[in-house]
């Protein structure tokens, strides 16, 4: 093993990472290298004197602010997220489903009755009726889910107050 | 899992002040620690640990699929300092003014050594060597420092320094091994006994 490699091991020692192999060439190198056996004591006095240093510790009016702002933080988080109402206004799939196909007959039916505009006669007052009726049944089911979220969102904040 | 670790968890889930006060009870003292390495002053050290809480603070609603809170932590302070680096550099650059090397300013040196009561001359000594080894710490690149305080300090593994820091495990282990030359280079001088003893040759 190069003396690159030994150092590594000696750098891990402290982790106690090595197994019984890398500890027996770790031994039988530093025997017979001056070198590593140096650097092997240089890194245990570093080491010793780091157990020794006292460590910085924060102050308490550092730590007692750090917390009342984290705290305040929490709170505004806390208030957004009872804001979000993004969950409450999302339409389900099953709504989505049932708009889709109630359209879908809205426009089969009335192409069905759009037939009568091809054949060169008047049309009747029922067909115009009727008609009225399938135009204002489409647009209702286009725009119902702008009108359940507008209601959603009412109720909410009425709710809120 | 431990059952005190699994409780933290789901309080922290919940977005709890339960689950924050838990996190910061137990890593206040090692991420301050960890910041006061970093920034080589008592200041910007404040400033890292208040920037890191708050973030913490920011990303609860993330820390229930955290395996490792601790390394979490740390690596929210790594990078802010990162960030805070980035920033000097770029000011720097645009107002030319000369990259000065800061080093830990005698308040600050004397902070670590004030708490020691000096009653022996062994004592004495000790806090000379404290503060040698504090001075040789800021003076290493900050890379170098990082790892080493992850390493030696704070007790990480390797692994466990590469993903806080973001390098592979290769390039960690290659500063860890020039950050402990640079420093028993640096500590060549430090008389015990007035006698010069050298720490590697």
């Amino acid at each position: 093993m190069q003396c690159k490699d030994i150092e590594q091991l000696i750098i891990g020692l402290s982790g106690k990472n090595l197994n019984r192999e890398e500890l027996l060439d770790l031994e039988r190198h530093l025997s017979s290298c001056d070198r590593c056996a140096c650097f092997k004591e240089g890194l245990n006095r570093i080491r010793q004197g780091l157990e020794a240093m006292p460590m910085p510790q924060p102050s308490d009016d550092l730590v007692r602010q750090t917390r009342f702002k984290c705290y305040a933080k929490l709170n505004t988080m806390h208030v957004a997220k009872s804001m979000d109402f993004s969950h409450v206004l999302l339409i389900s799939k099953t709504t989505w489903a049932i708009l889709f196909i109630l359209i879908a007959l809205t426009i089969i039916w009335s192409l069905y009755l759009l037939k009568d505009f091809n054949m060169s006669q008047p049309l009747s007052s029922q067909t115009i009726a009727v008609l009225t009726l399938m135009i204002q049944n489409g647009l209702m089911l286009c725009f119902t889910p702008l009108l359940i979220r507008k209601y959603r969102l009412r109720g909410l904040k009425l709710k809120m107050i | 899992m431990t059952p005190d670790k699994g409780n933290l968890t789901r309080k922290i889930g919940r977005m709890d002040s339960e689950g924050f006060d838990g996190l910061y009870r137990e890593y206040k003292s090692s991420v301050y620690r960890f910041a006061y390495f970093l920034a080589r002053n008592r200041e910007e050290a404040d400033d890292l640990f208040q920037e890191t809480w708050l973030r913490v603070v920011q990303y609860l609603p993330r820390a229930s699929e955290v395996q490792d809170f601790r390394a979490w932590v740390f690596t929210i302070t790594a990078n802010l300092h990162r960030d805070a680096l980035r920033k000097k550099r770029i000011r720097r650059l645009f107002f030319t003014q000369k990259s000065t090397r800061s080093t830990v300013s005698d308040e600050s040196l004397n902070d670590l050594s004030i708490n020691k009561n000096i009653d022996t001359a062994d004592d004495s000594d000790c806090v000379d060597m404290s503060m040698a080894i504090t001075q040789a710490m800021a003076n290493l690149p900050d890379r170098q420092r990082s790892v080493f305080v992850l390493k030696e300090i704070e007790g990480f593994k390797h692994a466990e320094v590469s993903e806080i820091l973001g390098l592979p495990i290769g390039t960690t282990k290659s500063l860890m091994h020039r950050a402990v030359k640079r420093l028993q280079r640096d500590l060549f001088d430090y008389r015990t006994d007035r006698s010069r003893l050298p720490l590697s040759t």
